[in-house]
């Protein structure tokens, strides 16, 4: 019993951490692929309630289905130069030149 | 303290979480994350609440949760395009950054 | 904030670090105040199981969760159903509705782990999602998971760009149309021949809650695959990955 109580409280604070990086990142890619992992999170949250139907639905078209489409969003509203990984800051490139 | 207890007020923290979100974000795709985070709360408060006892599961809220879910997926696509359009007309110079 | 006094005549409106602290202050504030409540929270009855269990028997399926979405609030159904084509309809490329539903272009890029993957999970989760809405009944299951595990299997497929759907043929938009449809027909039959609508005869339940299942499992894979086309493709420009230099 004190395992369960152990396991979801490690879920809802990594629920609650994971809500938060998706919002306030500072790559928007990286916004998206958090909330896709939140997802996920919920999906098991919900396994835990016992809401299994949610689960299958929640897995299906809240990681699933949003997932494509913010992605699909992002890729129209990226600028044209970025890539999926941020640009590295200049510092640290020089820094693996030298070495 | 027992878990439904403890996911409800999980589900408060995402619903402010959200809410902070879709007031103190900037560009609009991080609103719109900020809205589904919302509803991911209130959908935690509704089936913790439903999980009362431990044995006893109610399931009229897990039937509002799974119209709510494809009711949100529908809403974020159509934010999504309304957000791809706006950006499609928009002046590039005047972009925020994000 | 504290420290500085602001005369400039064409300064910014508000303050940003006074907002930021009033907006969290009053969001926290506004938590604290819930959560009192919730932990205030007794559960003063039993909730609808008992009803939901006493009349499960009638309803046609076991699974108390499909017996609530598609028996005791089938309207709500409907109207969700009705939401998702509303939906649909607001994001809908405009296309020519007299060419085919389905259109395979040739790339020239094949990716070999995605063709792969293409191959073999689109039929193992048409497969699965057959099973699902079939499993509904008894198990957790049902139309809604079923469709999204099909619009996924779509979205899988639109990956490449070989194959351009038309949303606005006919038979797309009777896949569209054909949840609510058959839910409409349905209901009105029951009107009919019941009395009121959706109001299953016992011996029928079953079968008329799978009828209504099937039809809103295609109606809402197609629409929501759809949706995910709606932000690939932009009508008139065809396909974003072959059209970039374009766009």
């Amino acid at each position: 019993m004190n395992l369960q109580i152990a396991f979801d409280v490690m879920l809802m604070l990594n629920c609650l951490i994971l809500a938060w990086m998706s919002i306030f990142s500072t790559s928007l890619f990286r916004c998206i692929v958090l909330f896709v992992c939140l997802g996920l999170l919920v999906t098991i949250a919900w396994g835990q309630m016992g809401a299994f139907d949610v689960a299958i639905a929640e897995a299906a078209i809240g990681a699933g289905i949003t997932g494509a489409l913010l992605l699909a969003a992002w890729n129209r509203i990226k600028p044209e130069n970025e890539d999926a990984q941020p640009a590295q800051p200049a510092s640290e490139v020089n820094n693996r030149g030298a070495r | 303290m027992s878990s439904a207890l403890l996911y409800s007020i999980t589900g408060l923290g995402l619903f402010a979480i959200g809410l902070l979100g879709i007031v103190l974000a900037g560009h609009v795709m991080r609103k719109i994350l900020a809205l589904n985070i919302m509803g991911i709360g209130i959908f935690m408060l509704l089936i913790a609440i439903a999980k009362q006892d431990g044995s006893f599961v109610d399931p009229v809220p897990h039937a509002m949760v799974l119209t709510g879910i494809v009711i949100a997926a529908a809403g974020t696509a159509l934010a999504l395009n309304l957000m791809v359009r706006l950006h499609r007309m928009s002046d590039p110079k005047q972009r925020k950054p994000k | 904030m504290f420290n500085q006094i602001d005369l400039e005549y064409n300064g910014p409106v508000n303050d940003p670090k006074a907002s930021w602290l009033i907006t969290v202050c009053s969001v926290l504030g506004f938590l604290i105040v819930l959560t009192l409540v919730l932990l205030n929270y007794d559960a003063h009855n039993a909730g609808l199981r008992p009803y939901v269990e006493g009349s499960l028997s009638s309803s046609g399926v076991t699974n108390p969760v499909t017996a609530v979405l598609l028996n005791f609030r089938a309207y709500d159904t409907l109207l969700e159903i009705a939401v998702l084509l509303i939906v649909v309809i607001a994001v809908l490329p405009l296309r020519n509705a007299k060419t085919s539903l389905v259109r395979c272009i040739e790339v020239t890029n094949h990716d070999l782990v995605l063709t792969s993957l293409q191959r073999w999970l689109a039929p193992a989760v048409l497969m699965f999602a057959g099973y699902l809405l079939w499993a509904g009944a008894t198990q957790p299951g049902g139309a809604f998971q079923a469709g999204a595990l099909l619009a996924g299997a779509c979205v899988l497929m639109f990956q490449t760009g070989v194959y351009r759907v038309n949303y606005t043929s006919i038979m797309a938009r009777s896949l569209m149309t054909c949840g609510l449809a058959m839910f409409i027909a349905v209901g009105l039959a029951l009107i009919w021949f019941e009395g009121s609508l959706l109001k299953y005869p016992q011996d029928y339940a079953g079968v008329l809650i799978l009828l209504i299942e099937s039809g809103a499992t295609l109606s809402i894979a197609i629409c929501l695959a759809s949706l995910y086309s709606s932000l690939i493709d932009i009508p008139g420009k065809g396909h974003a990955a072959t059209s970039e230099s374009g766009s």
